[in-house]
Formats: C-alpha cells, structure tokens, sequence
C-alpha cells in the first residue's frame, strides 16, 4: 500500500516526464492565424479613465478642445457658440459648446474619447462597420470612451465613475448569456438567438433584479426593453485605478453576458435590444444611484433620436 | 512576464505578441500534454489557447495577471478539445519520455502504465488541478483563482484524484478476481 506521501512523490516525478517543447510549427501557425484573427475590444469594459485624474488626457483633451475652438473660431464665425471645453452640467435644451458641432450634411463620427460637441453624429457600432451605421443626437456636456464607438459617457465632474453615467451600443449577435451573473464562470449559459429572447434570457438570471421584458420602439424598428439591477449586498473591494473587484464572483467580474461586466453595486442597465437584418443590436443606459437625476432623461433623449441607416 | 510586452500585445501588437508566445508557449504546451495525456489534443488545445489569448487579450484588464488568465484559457481549450474530438479512451497516444526517469522518482514502467491508466480515468476538472498543483507547483489558492472555483473545491478535487492515482499504483496489489468480476 502506497503513503500519500509516496503517491505524491511518484505522481510528481511522472509529471515532470514527457513533452515540455511546444513545436515550432504550431508556433507558426498562430501567428500565420494573427491578422486573420481580430481582437476582441473591450468595448464592453468598465470604463475608467474619463473620471480618472490622468494627466496625459487631460492633456490630450485639453489641446483637441483648444484646436476645435481654433478652427470653429476661423472657419465658423456665424456660429456663435461659446467655443470653450463643455460644460459639466447636461443641458435639457442642447446648444452647440463645440465648434465640432456638424454643420454640413456629411456627419462626423462620434468620438471615442474626449469631450463631444452637441450634435448630430453617426456611430459604427463595434464589429458592425460596413453593415449598419446608427446617427445619434448627443447634447452638451458628454464624452466619448474608451476609445469605443458608440460610448457616450457623462463627464459629472466628480472623481468617481459611479457619478456618472452612459449609453453604449453594441452588436451581441452569438453572444453568450451567463445563466449567473456572478458565478458565470461555472454556471450554464445560453445563446439567445434573436432581440425577444435575449433580453428574455437576460430577465430570468437569478440573484439580480429584473424587470419583465416589454416591446418598445427603437429608432422605428420593433424592440424590447429590460431592465437590470446589480444587487447592493455584493461584497466589492476597489482597485487601484478606481474601478471595482466583485470579491466573490468569478475572476472578480459580475456579468450579464459575454464581455459585459458591470461596474458597481445598484447599477441600473435599461437595455434596449432590436434586430436589424440577421444582427441584434443593444443600446444601454446604464446609471448608478449617484449619477446626476438630468443623466438619464438625456441618454433617453439620445436614444429616442437614433437613427439606423 | 513582461507586463509591457502584454500591454502591446494588447494594442494589437503582433510581434509583441509573438514574443509572449515564444515565452509562454513551451509552458502552455507541457501543461496541455499533461492534462490531456495526447500530444494530437495538447498540441490543437496549445494552438487554440494561444490565438484566444491574442483575441481576447484586450478584455484583460490587469496585464500583470497575464499568466494565470493564459492558463485559464488554456484550459478551456483542453475542455473543448476533450469535447470536440471524442478520442479520449481507444486512441490515446502516451507521451514519449523527453527524459529518463530520475532514480528518485518512478521505480518502474508499471509504475508509469498504471498512473498513465490512473490519471486517464480522472475529470479534466480533476486532472488540472493535479497537473497544477504537482507540475507547476501553484499553491492551491492559485489553482483556485487560475479555475474560478473556491479553495475548498480545488482540495477536494486535488483529495480525490490522489485517492485515485493511489488506488491506481496499488492495483497490482489487488486480487486479479477483482478485475474479472467486473
């Protein structure tokens, strides 16, 4: 009869036998696989660094408002905008602060970061460029992230991320929903095919507060709203950078989908899903209890100004 | 690991990301072959391992946890190379031995069948934490971090397969009647 101590000793040398070399052909073949093989951005990523006190952005920020100004103040004089950063308080009634204000029938792209001039600008959704293209309404005092198309998030002047809030959009066609938000890792998930059972596979996770899902319209088309809530009794640590660990979930990350991690406790997402050809598209709204009250009925605004070309 | 090499490699940096292969690569490869006991398998789990590491790199959100999140793909990859390919029992290929045993280590080829025998009847599941635990020495609130399961899950497994490569080695000891009644 073997002692656990000699198992172990006969089970390690055991290990320590046989192949340790990966073969230079299968090295090459990924990397022959690379261009072939897009990365997956993080579109979906908490974003961190518009509330982040980052010098070389605010730098950054700083001279593309600077030259923004410059040129609207030589080549647009008869729009009499303030020409200066935005301000930090939403404006129910925009009005161009920027001079990228669009003034011409070809519309700019909404920016991936920065500070967003009020107006009407079109967004290629992540992964769908060349498929569908979306024209949104942004007013004053919002930001882009993340360097993202279709992430538009509320500069609330504060240190903190959970005072903001947001709208991003996205295709999660074939997207995998976790059948737990916390313990997606090792919980069965599901592959929704389609606007009405997504959302409705998204309403039946357990351990978080969901609404029944409902028809809405979204920019003309036929679509259905649900709305999340991430549960306030998690236990969450902070990280350096600001954003939050979900101590008891898997790897940290508390998920409604594939990517989709959320960023703090009573997080609302208001998720407007709609199919467009064999795609399904989703615009969230996502606040948190400290987001400014006018945050949302703007992204709501936005939202009812989209598009879909 | 080099955290900026995985920064770049994370901005699309394709030769970056070349140099974490060859860094990484010789490690992923010894430890799919040793969970999968098939170097076929271990082989198309390295390769799928290491291409949704350069997919997915952008979703890592601190490079400094690089290599404890390339193993958890990693094995995801043996999970569906298990799954996907169905040769698990009949066609098993054994690992050829890049060295000879150490006098400390097995004192036999009997040995060796009977852990090969062993190790092949346990889960991935168990078998993973065996090979991490005993092959690259990460301590067991590693495993459990590197698997996503609680501490507590990765002893149990880790009680469980030893149990079995211990009845394994002890088989010669077992009346051959057992094996014919069943």
């Amino acid at each position: 009869m073997s002692t656990e101590r000699e198992t172990t000793r006969v089970v390690r040398a055991w290990l320590e036998e046989g192949v340790t070399a990966l073969p230079d052909r299968v090295l090459d073949a990924v990397l022959d696989q690379l261009p072939a093989t897009p990365q997956r951005r993080p579109w979906w990523r908490a974003w961190r660094s518009p509330y982040m006190n980052n010098p070389v952005r605010i730098a950054i920020a700083a001279a593309a408002v600077l030259v923004v100004a410059l040129v609207g103040y030589e080549f647009l004089p008869s729009n009499t905008g303030s020409g200066g950063p935005p301000t930090t308080t939403p404006s129910a009634a925009p009005s161009p602060t920027l001079a990228a204000a669009p003034t011409s029938t070809v519309l700019p792209t909404l920016p991936g970061s920065g500070p967003i001039g009020a107006g009407k600008y079109t967004i290629f959704p992540d992964g769908l460029r060349g498929y569908v293209s979306l024209t949104m309404e942004v007013p004053a005092g919002w930001e882009g992230c993340c360097a993202a198309p279709g992430w538009i998030v509320y500069n609330g002047g504060a240190s903190a991320w959970l005072t903001g809030a947001a709208i991003l959009v996205g295709d999660v066609t074939g997207l995998v929903v976790y059948g737990d938000s916390c313990r997606w890792q090792s919980s069965p998930t599901s592959k929704p095919v389609g606007a009405d059972a997504f959302a409705a596979a998204l309403a039946a996770q357990p351990g978080r507060q969901a609404s029944q899902p409902r028809a809405v319209t979204v920019a003309g088309l036929p679509g259905v709203h649900v709305r999340l809530t991430v549960p306030d009794d998690l236990q969450t640590t902070t990280q350096s950078d600001g954003d939050l660990t979900f101590v008891d979930c898997d790897a940290g990350e508390y998920r409604s989908f594939d990517g989709r991690h959320h960023q703090g406790l009573s997080q609302i997402d208001d998720f407007y899903f709609v199919d467009v050809g064999s795609r399904t598209l989703v615009f969230d709204i996502f606040s948190f209890p400290g987001s400014p009250a006018s945050a949302v009925p703007e992204l709501e605004a936005m939202l009812a100004s989209v598009e879909i070309d | 690991m080099d955290t900026e090499l995985v920064i770049r490699a994370q901005r699309g940096d394709e030769e970056a990301f070349a140099s974490l292969a060859v860094a990484v690569g010789d490690r992923l490869h010894a430890v799919s072959c040793r969970i999968l006991r098939d170097i076929d398998l271990a082989e198309d789990a390295t390769q799928q391992a290491l291409l949704a590491i350069w997919r997915d790199l952008p979703t890592l959100r601190d490079p400094a946890r690089f290599e404890a999140w390339s193993y958890r793909l990693l094995l995801r990859a043996c999970y569906a190379e298990g799954r996907r390919t169905r040769r698990w029992a009949p066609n098993l290929r054994l690992l050829p031995a890049d060295e000879p045993a150490g006098g400390d280590g097995l004192s036999s080829v009997h040995d060796r069948d009977q852990l090969e025998r062993g190790f092949r009847r346990l889960s991935i599941d168990h078998r993973a934490v065996v090979v991490l635990h005993h092959f690259l020495d990460m301590p067991l609130e590693a495993v459990a971090e590197t698997l996503c399961v609680p501490p507590g899950t990765v002893r149990s497994r880790l009680h469980h397969a030893m149990r079995g490569l211990r009845a394994a080695l002890d088989a010669d000891a077992r009346p051959a009647a057992q094996e014919a009644i069943r």
